[in-house]
């Protein structure tokens, strides 16, 4: 298993490569002039020309990614043309937020979803499931932002229960973990669901029945197991895609995370920023399905197979 | 109840059952007053194409019909004393794997893939401990009976992609005698597996048959499987038993219903230069009409005008049963 591991990290390494390559040459195209970024309207053309000179923007696109490179790998980012500050810093003050948030989320997704789908599989055709499959299908179809208005006009402005944005409580999480879990509840547990009577129609369900096993017995030590790995693949997706894609929720309620980092730096041609925000996500993106692939190793044999 | 067979070598008695699927609009008559009984000790063979309906029989003897869709419309399946069509879900999961035990088709997919065999032959014991084992017994158990099929108990920890086919039948037949059942049911245990393997694995249930004085219903389309292990043969044609009789009756005696006849005539004589299989023309009759007549009329060669009309009765000659009208009077007892 450690080997494993340790083997899909190297694995990384030329991916980073090609992703800060990517990324790296893309802003370089995007037309601007970082001078004028940092010193604003207020300076000099000579000064605007000076800083330009020190950044090195006229040097080679070759030599300024070996540059770049260089930095990386000793953990040098470079600095927010904005706030002068140092890039990794400056993600690493806001990542946490976003990270907190994601899991968090992701965890009650699972919490619910799971539990939900199975209930509904095993009661298929009762009134219970159809309640549950025509509101899953609402929830997932609710668009976030949408969700989140919502919840604040009725759980802050109505009934005043909750924060309707900014940090310090756990009040302040309860909105933004639900705009992120409920349409995420509503696709997981449908998933759930759907893959749950899947595999009560296997063989090896009918084999346990026969061998006299209750109905519960069958659901939590035959099935549940294989219902997991598309579970796993949906809940792993959906943390990722939380860590980048929370934008929208971390703007409404006023939430410090990565999201906003990355719309100011994209709107500002704050270029640093930008590179670096999107290296660490993709690192992140990686890490994410590594940990994924070896949750699946710990779920199914065949696929530890593969590996060890 | 009707009166008790009192015959105590009868281990297991269907009195005209009648299995039916029933969904929004159609009805399919799958099992139709099917009578049989199983004697202590012995295997029944039920032969039949696909289709016949002797998988939804074994598993009305199981009660694992789909609960939404199948149903035992009317008949009796004796067991013992108790009649299981009528017994509630907690009292049949007693008999399961337990009193009764049943061999699915596949061994590839009977075998819970993320589970390893020695988890899942332990879960039978487990299951029916009622003379409380402790832990360390159980996994005794399991040692013994991996043993007992061959295969080296050391490999109790792997998991079923890591055996092959036939390694995987014998895992399901180990998980099913377990613990010990007085009646095994082998739904074509053998038709997954290769002609060598099939071989090795009859064998194997053949000793362990009499090893645990168990009693077998052996459901199988093929008729070497049959003669190489079955004390008794039923021919299920559209669910119903054709022809029933010991293995003499079967293989040995003179009469036999047309279908028999045909089945054994499709069976290719490697001794005689034939260009062609002589297959039984037609097919089953649809399973969701109600027929009036012998149900198998359309196809029979022999077919006489009151075949249509009149549905004919179980014939007996001693052991041997015949449901045909040629078998009214006299012909049958040419034998």
């Amino acid at each position: 298993m450690l080997k494993f591991i340790i083997r899909r990290v190297l694995a990384m390494i030329p991916t980073i490569l090609l992703v800060i390559f990517i990324v790296f040459f893309i802003t370089n195209i995007i037309p601007g002039d970082p001078g004028r970024t940092i010193l604003g309207i207020k300076g000099s053309a000579k000064e605007v020309a000076l800083i330009n000179e020190e950044l090195g923007i006229d040097d080679p696109l070759l030599i300024k990614y070996v540059n770049y490179l260089k930095g990386v790998i000793v953990g040098d980012f470079g600095t927010s043309y904005i706030s002068r500050v140092s890039v990794l810093d400056e993600i690493s003050k806001k990542f946490p937020e976003t990270f907190k948030l994601a899991v968090i989320a992701t965890v009650v997704t699972a919490i619910f979803a799971i539990p939900i789908g199975i209930i509904s599989a095993t009661k298929q055709h009762s009134l219970l499931d159809a309640t549950i499959v025509i509101s899953s299908l609402g929830l997932a179809s609710i668009p976030g932002f949408w969700l989140a208005i919502v919840l604040i006009m009725i759980f802050s402005l109505n009934l005043g229960w909750l924060p309707t944005s900014g940090i310090g409580s756990i009040k302040h999480y309860i909105l933004p973990i639900a705009t992120l879990s409920l349409p995420a509840i509503g696709f997981l547990s449908r998933m759930v669901r759907a893959t749950m009577l899947e595999v009560l129609l296997q063989d090896y369900i009918r084999t346990a029945k026969a061998k006299g096993a209750t109905r519960r017995q069958i659901i939590f030590k035959h099935a549940l197991k294989n219902v997991l790995i598309p579970a796993v693949t949906i809940l792993g997706f959906g943390f990722s895609g939380m860590l980048s894609g929370a934008i929208i929720t971390e703007m409404i309620f006023g939430l410090p995370g990565i999201g906003q980092i990355v719309l100011n730096a994209v709107r500002m041609n704050n270029v640093p920023v930008v590179l670096g925000s999107t290296i660490l996500l993709s690192v992140s993106f990686m890490l994410v399905i590594l940990a994924m692939d070896i949750i699946y190793m710990l779920i199914d044999p065949r696929i530890r197979k593969q590996y060890i | 109840m009707s009166e008790i067979n009192c015959d105590i070598n009868t281990v297991l008695e269907i009195e005209n059952l009648n299995v039916e699927y029933v969904n929004q609009n159609t009805r399919i008559y799958a099992v139709n007053g099917v009578n049989i009984t199983l004697k202590k000790g012995k295997t029944l063979a039920i032969v039949g194409e696909t289709g016949a309906g002797k998988t939804t029989l074994a598993y009305s003897i199981m009660q694992l019909l789909p609960s939404r869709t199948g149903r035992i419309k009317n008949g009796k399946i004796k067991f013992g004393k108790i009649d299981i069509v009528n017994l509630d879900e907690d009292s049949m999961r007693v008999i399961r794997g337990n009193l009764i035990s049943m061999i699915f088709q596949d061994p590839m997919t009977s075998l819970n893939p993320t589970i390893n065999v020695g988890m899942q032959i332990k879960e039978s014991i487990e299951l029916h401990n009622n003379d409380k084992k402790s832990k360390k017994q159980i996994n005794e158990s399991v040692d013994e009976i991996l043993t007992l099929v061959g295969i080296n108990p050391e490999r109790k920890d792997d998991y079923p992609h890591q055996f092959s086919g036939g390694m995987k039948q014998r895992i399901v037949i180990a998980m099913a005698l377990a613990c010990s059942p007085q009646i095994l049911i082998a739904d074509e245990p053998t038709t997954a597996l290769d002609v060598t393997i099939q071989a090795q694995v009859l064998n194997m249930m053949t000793i362990l048959k009499k090893q645990n004085d168990m009693s077998m219903i052996f459901i199988t389309h093929d008729l070497g499987v049959v003669a190489k292990i079955c004390d008794e043969v039923a021919v299920m044609y559209s669910g119903e038993i054709i022809e029933f009789g010991t293995f003499e009756d079967i293989y040995g005696g003179k009469s036999h219903h047309p279908y028999t006849d045909g089945l054994f005539g499709s069976i290719p004589d490697i001794k005689s230069d034939e260009k062609w299989l002589k297959p039984i023309q037609g097919l089953m009759p649809d399973p969701t009409l109600k027929i009036k007549g012998c149900r198998f009329a359309e196809r029979c060669s022999k077919c006489m005008d009151f075949c249509r009309e009149v549905h004919p009765k179980e014939y007996k000659v001693g052991s041997h049963m015949i449901r045909c009208h040629l078998f009214k009077q006299g012909i049958f007892s040419n034998e």
